[in-house]
């Protein structure tokens, strides 16, 4: 007689409890509640500021007793918002557990099944052959080995939530008392305070802080999250994920806060700037999370990689990316010009959108990742001093090859091929970076170019000069600002360099030509080129795919000296929607 | 001196061209809705045209892109159609075109260039300021394929992209957006 053995049956595993709607909402009142208490706090230390129309004693102690009143409660309104962000992690947390117990219940489901199948037909089994037999224990001997997986499952499920279970408890109890939520440190998880001290500075450079992070266990780096989202959400070095995580947190926040300041009237100017920045972030996000490549039904999903919405003078600074930037193959980076802000992030995520649909729809099958970048002070406007000179671009330069230094880090077993993609003076600024600040990418495009800063010839870049991709629209007022006959870089004080498509700086130049192209030079062409099913849109999703040398080439302008700089794109016939050259996606 | 002069001329020229009509969100939507009742219209001819050639149960969608970008964004309408037409694309297109022939449709010579898989053909069209572009076989997009038994119709305006202030998102006209449906 031969016995088979049958593996044992699996016990069900317990639904986590609770509803994370209705965290978030606890999350929300919590963070009401903080914003009351600052703005109240705000008003004493506003009341304690010596005002000469009331002098004396009692004006004095009336001074005094305000201030105190504000130093007591401002500590406890940070407690408050660190609580009310800590149970928003508890409930993004939750909701990926039960999501993950509806997948955990349902391969148990398949293995009672496949269990019962082998069950019966043992019992089924009567004379049967030698074969018969040894495929019976191999069935048998899969399902053991099945159920010793999901056993191991099981036990990492269970003890996540009993983590997120503890950290919510440890939350509330961390800043349940008076003296706790007056403390600086009120609300915080003890795991979060330890860990924090190990935090390197971004003067250490993102390896470490990638190497840092990596040697977090889970909890702990949930903790982090609740505890010092402003710390994470700008760390170079540290996965999307958890920038992602961190700046989400900051950005509602900030809504709640603001909002609700403005429902009472008593925002301030700097702070309406900051509800508007938060709002376009908040547009940004939502098109970025809710972007369907059209015609199929694949959706990428978005990512807050960089929010500060008071830098550079209320400017702000975002970044927003389309796909997965922790594993995609292809990642590029978007580097915006003149006149661009945070509140114009809707645009750009659009276009960052566009990007991905054409790198998949003509990509050779990898996966992609597009990220809308502004982290560096774009000049305000054309008669923005700064325009016509490059000290914006030198910086910027530098803080966005420490961008790229940071997504490099926060994957380095994992390389991506990079692109750099800077338009108009985002152009110059990616030319200073790939210049002087050896910009990590693999290939960088130049788009609408008012010159190429630093750089005077392709082979100045740190990506070599066949790695150096150049469009321009033959009608674009912006790219006659760079270099071309008697406007000359050396002749002006300011300019922004080399015009990037001429023979001299000898890069490789792609059609960007658009259907819809004036007559005569103008500033709509030098928008157009991430318009859908455009020459332009068709190249760059060619070079981030990582066939550079697959675009579809465009003669360089020369400059005879006898007369002014000529474009041979300018008498072609543009084309749209053309397989090869333009077409970007499938239609609606 | 004469080169510092010819920089602010330049910049002076940017600021005058940039500063100049800025629209309106009611301008916007009416210059849009305009493009709206021509794709519109168009789309529910070539839906005749569709049926006509035999080839059934077409569906239609409109939708609002983004177009232009930054400082100055707008966004633009179009149209597409998707009918499935079985193996055979060769004859279901060639059975189009001779309808797209004798309702005043023009090839043009876009694809003279283009190298063309004569069994899923393709072709672009234009009719008044409307460009149609007919493409059979579908894609394949990140490993899976999409449509390959379908042929597609693409339908945009010439100078399509509307002008719209700053704040004002393609999402803010999907009002506009629809399945056009056959004519009764």
């Amino acid at each position: 007689m031969t016995t088979i053995e049958v593996p044992a049956a699996i016990d069900p595993v317990d639904r986590p409890e609770g509803s994370p709607a209705d965290a978030e909402s606890l999350a929300g009142t919590l963070l009401s509640n903080a914003a009351r208490i600052s703005e109240f706090a705000d008003e004493a230390a506003a009341l304690a500021a010596p005002n000469y129309l009331w002098l004396g004693e009692a004006a004095s102690a009336y001074s005094e007793h305000a201030a105190a009143f504000a130093k007591k409660h401002e500590p406890m309104a940070a407690t408050l918002k660190r609580v009310a962000r800590g149970v928003d992690v508890f409930a993004e947390q939750l909701r990926t557990l039960k999501s993950d117990h509806t997948d955990l219940t349902g391969d148990i489901s398949t293995y009672h099944r496949d269990r019962n199948d082998l069950i019966a037909d043992v019992n089924a089994a009567d004379d049967v052959t030698e074969a018969e037999i040894a495929a019976l224990q191999e069935r048998a001997r899969g399902l053991t080995t099945q159920r010793g997986g999901l056993i191991s499952e099981i036990s990492s499920f269970t003890q996540r939530v009993t983590a997120n279970e503890d950290f919510l408890v440890q939350l509330f109890t961390g800043a349940d008392t008076t003296v706790e939520a007056r403390r600086a440190d009120g609300g915080i998880d003890p795991l979060a305070l330890s860990a924090i001290g190990g935090m390197p500075s971004a003067a250490d450079g993102p390896e470490k802080m990638a190497e840092w992070w990596a040697g977090l266990s889970e909890a702990e780096q949930e903790a982090l999250i609740a505890a010092y989202p402003e710390r994470l959400g700008s760390a170079d070095g540290l996965p999307a994920r958890a920038r992602d995580d961190a700046n989400r947190l900051l950005l509602d926040s900030d809504l709640t806060e603001l909002r609700m300041k403005e429902k009472e009237g008593t925002l301030t100017s700097d702070e309406r700037q900051r509800l508007e920045n938060a709002e376009a972030a908040e547009e940004a996000l939502k098109l970025a999370d809710d972007y369907v490549v059209p015609g199929t039904d694949e959706k990428p999903g978005g990512s807050l990689w960089l929010y500060d919405p008071a830098a550079f003078d209320g400017d702000g600074r975002v970044a927003i990316g389309v796909g997965d930037l922790d594993t995609a193959d292809d990642v590029s980076i978007q580097i915006p010009g003149i006149r661009t802000e945070m509140t114009d992030a809707p645009y750009y995520t659009d276009q960052a959108a566009n990007l991905y649909e054409s790198a998949r729809y003509n990509g050779d099958g990898s996966s992609v990742a597009t990220l809308f970048w502004l982290g560096y002070d774009a000049p305000t406007d054309w008669y923005d001093p700064a325009t016509i000179t490059e000290g914006r671009a030198a910086d910027g330069g530098e803080r966005l090859a420490t961008a790229v230094d940071g997504l490099r880090a926060s994957r380095a077993d994992d390389p991506a091929h990079m692109t750099a993609i800077g338009h108009s003076y985002g152009s110059t600024t990616t030319s200073y970076a790939a210049t002087e600040h050896d910009l990590a990418v693999d290939d960088v495009a130049l788009i609408g170019s008012p010159g190429a800063g630093p750089a005077d010839h392709a082979s100045d870049f740190s990506v070599g000069e066949d790695h150096v991709y150049v469009g321009r629209n033959s009608r674009d007022l912006v790219a006659f600002m760079g270099d071309e006959g008697w406007a000359r870089k050396d002749w002006i004080e300011g300019g922004l360099g080399v015009d990037p498509s001429s023979r001299d700086f000898d890069g490789q130049r792609f059609e960007a030509e658009s259907t819809e192209r004036g007559t005569f030079r103008n500033t709509d062409d030098h928008q157009r080129y991430f318009d859908r099913d455009s020459e332009s849109l068709y190249n760059l999703g060619r070079i981030v795919d990582g066939h550079g040398d697959d675009t579809v080439g465009a003669e360089q302008t020369y400059d005879p000296w006898w007369r002014a700089a000529v474009d041979p794109e300018k008498s072609r016939t543009p084309t749209g929607d053309l397989p090869g050259r333009s077409d970007t996606g499938l239609n609606p | 001196m004469r080169a510092r002069w010819k920089a602010v001329a330049i910049v002076g020229l940017f600021t005058f061209l940039l500063g100049g009509c800025a629209p309106t969100p009611e301008g916007a939507r009416a210059d849009l809705e305009k493009k709206v009742a021509t794709i519109d219209a168009t789309t529910q001819d070539l839906l005749d045209a569709l049926r006509e050639a035999g080839l059934k149960d077409a569906t239609a969608r409109s939708v609002v892109d983004a177009c232009e970008g930054m400082p100055d964004p707008g966004v633009m309408y179009r149209a597409g159609i998707e009918v499935k037409v079985g193996d055979d694309l060769a004859a279901a297109y060639a059975a189009l075109v001779d309808r797209l022939d004798a309702t005043g449709w023009d090839d043009t010579d876009a694809y003279d260039d283009v190298k063309v898989d004569p069994a899923a053909p393709a072709g672009q069209f234009t009719r008044d300021d409307v460009r149609l572009d007919v493409k059979t076989g579908g894609a394949k997009i990140g490993g899976e394929q999409y449509g390959s038994d379908e042929m597609q119709l693409g339908l945009t305006m010439s100078q399509s992209c509307v002008r719209v202030p700053v704040g004002v998102y393609a999402s803010d006209f999907q009002d506009l957006e629809k399945d056009i449906l056959p004519r009764e």
